[in-house]
């Protein structure tokens, strides 16, 4: 069996996500081929957005796989698959949000290489300051994220580090593009704000 | 294989987990449709009540009706298909959110698409006589009738010279209403108009219509000499 998968997994590696969606409703035990795919990516974007433990974000991506996994069938071709499963976990990392009743207010820095990407990938309006440490100035830029409104912290993530395009982020967070344009502008704003507050 | 993607996978077998079959997501994306539709056609007979009760006033009275106090002017007002309509429509607007596509429009285009919607649908209805339909079927209800008299008693001012009130038979001239306070007048419809023509009071026929607004002169608490004769709603 697990010569089996391995096999297809390897053949299947070259094969669009819609494809293998196909494949695995025909085969469920292909699903790995997606899980493999995209772990990684769903792990740092639900640390991201959620500012969770990596424990938690492993429990919240088991959970966000089980959902894809059940939904299979719901996925519409038509549609970017990535967008659908960036939806669904956008989906998880809120409903347990929300089961914890608040917002973390510390963030885990950890990551500094986050804060770090995230600095180069920031536009110039928001104008850091160059002179100060790197590594210090990515501390304050994920505590400074840390401190924003989720909706807003999330669109941040999803534009400069998850790289995602006014579109694929509109169909993640089912809102209109304007929308997220004009939160992606905000979210710019507040962020600046955050940083000036905490210089 | 990496670790998660084999947990993963452990757990679906070990806890039997299924992928959900098509036809159930078949089935919520038609419910969603279904009562979209369902909602839009009721706010449009809504909105089409709406006007049916404002295409009922009659505005060339109103400058009688001063005397009246300000808030008496409210019982005109269609508060209840105003609310069932905003009701419907809020529904419709979350409705349509949750298809596929739907939030894929702004909120204010949504917003407007469906109110015009509804206003044409509203629209087409008033033509094709659905508000009668729907007031002629509610009438019998306990709480459209009171509604409906409330609304009738606005217009019933015997001391003003109008009367208003449900056709119950006409002999000899003489037409007997019942007022919205169930009070019974007889009107005397001897050269009184209709529309614009002399109604035929000898021959013995009830006019076209089920209500009435009368103006003339109020003899006593039970008989009125009518002028004129106002059909509210036809058979």
């Amino acid at each position: 069996m697990y010569n089996y998968i391995m096999t297809q997994t390897v053949s299947l590696k070259f094969r669009s996500d819609a494809e293998i969606v196909k494949f695995v409703l025909a085969d469920s035990a292909l699903f790995g081929v997606l899980v493999e795919r995209y772990e990684q990516k769903l792990k740092r974007y639900i640390m991201r957005i959620g500012i969770l433990d990596d424990r938690t974000a492993e429990d919240l991506l088991q959970e966000v796989f089980i959902k894809i996994y059940q939904n299979l069938n719901d996925f519409d071709p038509g549609f970017s698959f990535s967008s659908w499963i960036y939806r669904i976990t956008h989906n998880v990392v809120v409903s347990h949000l929300r089961k914890m009743n608040s917002l973390p207010k510390v963030v885990s820095i950890d990551d500094e290489d986050t804060g770090g990407s995230f600095i180069e990938k920031l536009p110039g309006d928001v104008d850091l300051p160059q002179e100060i440490d790197r590594k210090h100035l990515s501390k304050k830029v994920l505590s400074a994220l840390s401190e924003l409104a989720e909706d807003y912290r999330e669109v941040l993530v999803l534009f400069y580090i998850e790289e995602k395009s006014y579109k694929e982020i509109s169909d993640i967070l089912r809102r209109p593009i304007n929308t997220v344009s004009s939160m992606i502008n905000r979210a710019k704003v507040k962020l600046k704000d955050k940083l000036q507050a905490i210089n | 294989m990496s670790n998660i993607a084999k947990k993963i996978l452990e757990k679906i077998e070990k806890e039997k987990i299924k992928i959900i079959p098509k036809w159930r997501f078949i089935l919520f994306r038609g419910f969603v449709w279904t009562a979209l539709v369902i909602a839009m056609l009721l706010s449009a007979v809504a909105v089409s009540m709406v006007m049916l009760q404002i295409c009922d006033i009659d505005w060339d009275l109103i400058p009688r009706m001063v005397a009246k106090p300000p808030f008496e002017f409210f019982r005109l007002v269609p508060y209840f298909w105003l609310i069932i309509a905003a009701v419907l429509f809020v529904f419709a607007y979350f409705d349509f959110r949750k298809t596929r596509k739907g939030y894929k429009y702004g909120g204010e285009v949504v917003v407007i698409f469906s109110i015009l919607l509804s206003l044409i649908g509203g629209t087409v209805m008033y033509f094709v006589h659905a508000p009668h339909m729907t007031d002629e079927f509610l009438s019998d209800m306990p709480f459209f009738r009171e509604m409906d008299e409330g609304r009738q008693g606005f217009w019933h001012d015997p001391e003003g010279g109008m009367i208003s009130g449900a056709v119950i038979s006409v002999k000899d001239g003489v037409l007997i209403i019942q007022d919205p306070g169930r009070h019974e007048w007889n009107v005397d419809v001897l050269n009184a108009e209709m529309n614009g023509t002399v109604y035929p009071a000898d021959s013995r026929k009830a006019p076209p219509c089920v209500f009435v607004r009368v103006m003339g002169n109020s003899v006593d608490g039970s008989h009125f000499v009518a002028r004129e004769i106002r059909c509210k709603r036809d058979f």
